[in-house]
């Protein structure tokens, strides 16, 4: 089941909440990241995120950011190679 | 406004003027078709540029309206769109507009709605050019990820690693990429994370990562870095060229190398390590490891000894801060020149001596602090071109315009109130100088009329001279408005000088017609009152069917000079040292001249002289001993017949006050060292009199 985040800003201010909702998750294969209400991601996040992926790669996984609205939020994803 | 706005206004303001002064060298061009890349180059780099600094600040209106200039410059230099006169038009408009917005975004304001229909109509203009054969805007334009061939690659290698505790500073990282974007081309962007812990050993608030790309740029290295400053104890950041670093941040926290940055095969790169550029979107993780030095590249890196480049940073500083410590300076000079009179008056040589040392180094910090206040008027005389080519547009003319001398150095302050009356003067030299095309051919003159302004350096001073090569200025008419309003009798016999003069008396206009441009008679008073505040001085020479030139005189600088000290009858006054030409002791023989014919020779040449207490109206004995000082401005020269000389002093203009400000032949006053006030001598208007009194001896 995709991960998905209650808040549409994931910032620095609740990076330690969004990281223990991925936590939860990661017995999970795929380990889907759904974005579809975010409006904000900042570089702390992505930089979660990259943690997870490389994270995935250890373990095998398969690592998937989807529904991403925001074209700017693509573009700075595209930037970390994390779709 | 905050200081980082100020600074993305300052930096439009430089972009925009680039802007504008290019596209009017393009308009000067015989034919649009040789028009360079390298013009349109610049143009495009402006417009990229204020893009590039208005999405740093979220100003999301300048960057979708500039992102269409960009589009639009874009098509011109791949020769999708013809360049014409109607896009640099076009072009003059959008540069003119986007000063608008820059304007209105830094105080926070909306556009109104005649701006609204101006913006939609620009955008719309753009549309038709861009519509023609819409090019696809690439992905890289937005993020900063740009491909390039890296085979010849020279550019810089670029390391950006973030401190633990960066995430926390709320910096936003995307705009150093747009910085360097809007500068240069980002080429293969890697994030390196091999300095991430797994996920479940992960401190999120931490950052670990750091990111590293090759980086080319047109800018030279400090432009580049001067955009690092700002990220001081946030990052460090190192730039190596050819292997060799060029630049560090900060150096206290050198940049351990990763594993990454060692060559190593392909096939052993670890995927999870770097985050790798686009190709295979399928497999993002896919890493590309990266590559061993190119044989160019290892070849170039070779010698080991090769000199680092010299790093000159230029520092931006508000000109208030200059202005306060040139004000300390003067106070400075004040209390050093008391400082010496005691000296003197206790006959303490050591104290003497040490002061005079001190006065030396004061001499030296305040020659150090005007230095910085000098700017090279060329950058400010850059706009005037746009002026005259609308000017001109507007009347119908046709002028080619010409600055010379843009390199000559004068304080800014000054070159900041000479502007306006500049502008007026170019305006009337377009509107009333320069005949029409028809005109003109009619006169057997080149269609194109030529206004030429020229600054040097001369005696200290700067001259600053407005000439143009139309109808001239007929004295005749001067003389009859100026009988007419009553501002000279009607049997007044004046001098040509004095009726070109008059021009400068309010309510006189030679203009057949007035226009919204000038023609009113309202302006050149404002001239000269703005000119003589400076210090300065202005003349008129004209000729019928030849053009008119106005030479403009100005002191270097406003607030401290290089003094001589005199005495005349019992008060001491300053002369500007660099208005001297030299001094002189009155021989008798020399005297008795004086005194019967106002004048000396000396050295085959007749040389005027000025008493001063006969011009100050002193009535005291004739000194014993009397001296000249012979002043020189322009090519005028006369000598000033004074009692003593004190010699050199180091002199702090004080204004004179509304009450003084009138008093004919003193330009201001200062503070001597013994606390008394010395008055100094406007050698200008001391030299014009003395010259109209040989003209009306002659008449």
């Amino acid at each position: 089941m995709a991960i998905t985040f209650t808040q549409s800003e994931l910032t620095i201010d609740n990076i330690e909440q969004n990281y223990d909702t991925i936590k939860a998750h990661l017995d999970e294969n795929p380990i889907e990241l759904d974005l579809g209400n975010i409006e904000v991601l900042d570089l702390a996040n992505i930089q979660m995120f990259l943690s997870l992926r490389k994270y995935c790669h250890t373990l095998n996984k398969e690592f998937k950011i989807q529904n991403v609205d925001s074209n700017q939020i693509k573009e700075e994803l595209k930037l970390f190679k994390l779709i | 406004m905050n200081e980082d706005l100020k600074l993305f206004l300052e930096d439009s303001e430089e972009q925009l003027e680039t802007m504008e002064e290019v596209l009017i060298d393009i308009t000067e061009l015989p034919s649009l078709d040789d028009v360079t890349k390298d013009q349109i180059n610049a143009v495009f780099r402006a417009m990229h540029t204020i893009k590039g600094n208005a999405g740093m600040f979220g100003l999301d209106e300048i960057v979708s309206f500039t992102h269409k200039a960009e589009s639009l410059l874009d098509k011109v230099r791949n020769d999708e769109v013809k360049l014409t006169k109607e896009l640099v038009d076009l072009f003059l408009k959008i540069n003119d507009h986007v000063r608008m917005l820059v304007e209105l975004s830094v105080n926070e304001q909306q556009m109104d709605d005649d701006q609204k229909a101006q913006h939609n109509e620009l955008l719309e203009a753009m549309k038709k050019y861009l519509d023609a054969k819409e090019p696809v805007v690439p992905v890289a334009d937005e993020t900063v990820v740009v491909e390039e061939d890296q085979a010849d690659f020279d550019g810089y290698d670029i390391t950006i690693e973030l401190y633990e505790d960066f995430f926390l500073k709320k910096e936003d990282i995307f705009a150093i990429f747009k910085l360097l974007d809007v500068i240069g081309n980002i080429i293969d962007f890697e994030t390196d994370v091999s300095r991430l812990p797994e996920f479940d050993k992960l401190d999120p608030k931490k950052a670990y990562i750091r990111f590293h790309f090759m980086y080319q740029s047109d800018e030279t290295l400090e432009n580049i870095v001067d955009n690092f400053e700002l990220l001081k104890g946030l990052v460090n950041i190192v730039i190596k060229k050819q292997s060799q670093v060029v630049y560090e941040l900060d150096p206290q926290h050198p940049i351990q190398s990763s594993p990454q940055e060692e060559p190593k095969p392909q096939e052993e790169a670890k995927p999870q390590d770097v985050s790798t550029p686009p190709e295979a979107p399928k497999a993002p993780e896919a890493p590309k490891a990266p590559e061993a030095p190119k044989p160019q590249e290892a070849a170039k890196a070779a010698p080991p000894a090769k000199k680092q480049e010299k790093k000159s940073y230029t520092l931006r500083v508000n000109s208030e801060k200059v202005d306060m410590l040139m004000n300390k300076i003067s106070e400075m000079v004040i209390l050093n020149a008391r400082l010496i009179q005691y000296a003197m008056d206790k006959n303490d040589f050591e104290l003497e001596e040490n002061v005079l040392k001190m006065s030396d180094l004061i001499e030296k910090i305040r020659d150090g602090v005007m230095n910085i206040r000098m700017v090279q008027v060329g950058d400010s005389f850059a706009k005037f071109r746009r002026i005259i080519l609308e000017t001109a547009k507007k009347v119908g003319k046709d002028v080619h315009f010409e600055i010379v001398g843009g390199d000559t150095e004068l304080d800014k302050s000054m070159v900041e109130k000479i502007t306006d009356p500049l502008i007026h003067i170019l305006r009337n030299s377009v509107d009333h100088g320069i005949e029409t095309p028809e005109e003109r051919v009619a006169k057997g003159k080149p269609p194109r009329g030529t206004i030429i302004l020229k600054a040097y350096p001369d005696s200290g001073m700067i001259v600053i001279e407005i000439s143009d090569d139309g109808r001239g200025i007929n004295k005749d008419r001067i003389l009859q408005k100026a009988i007419e309003k009553g501002i000279v009798p009607k049997d007044a016999n004046l001098s040509e000088r004095d009726i070109y003069n008059l021009m400068f008396a309010p309510g006189i206009s030679t203009a057949d017609k007035i226009s919204d441009i000038s023609g009113r008679g309202v302006g050149m008073d404002v001239v000269k009152k703005n000119i003589d505040s400076l210090r300065g001085s202005i003349d008129i020479q004209s000729e019928i069917d030849k053009g008119t030139k106005i030479t403009i005189r100005l002191p270097l600088t406003l607030a401290i000079i290089d003094g001589f000290l005199v005495k005349v009858a019992n008060v001491k006054y300053v002369i500007p040292l660099e208005l001297i030409k030299e001094c002189i002791e009155l021989t008798p023989t020399q005297k008795e001249k004086v005194q019967k014919h106002g004048y000396i020779a000396l050295r085959k040449k007749i040389l005027p002289i000025l008493d001063m207490k006969e011009f100050f109206e002193i009535k005291t004995d004739k000194s014993l001993r009397e001296n000249i000082v012979i002043v020189r401005y322009g090519n005028l020269e006369v000598g000033l017949l004074v009692d003593e000389f004190y010699g050199e002093f180091q002199t702090v203009i004080k204004p004179l006050g509304e009450l003084f400000e009138k008093v004919q032949g003193i330009s201001g006053g200062t503070i001597l060292g013994s606390g008394e006030v010395g008055l100094i001598f406007d050698i200008p208007r001391l030299i014009e009199y003395r010259i109209a009194l040989e003209l009306k001896k002659g008449e």
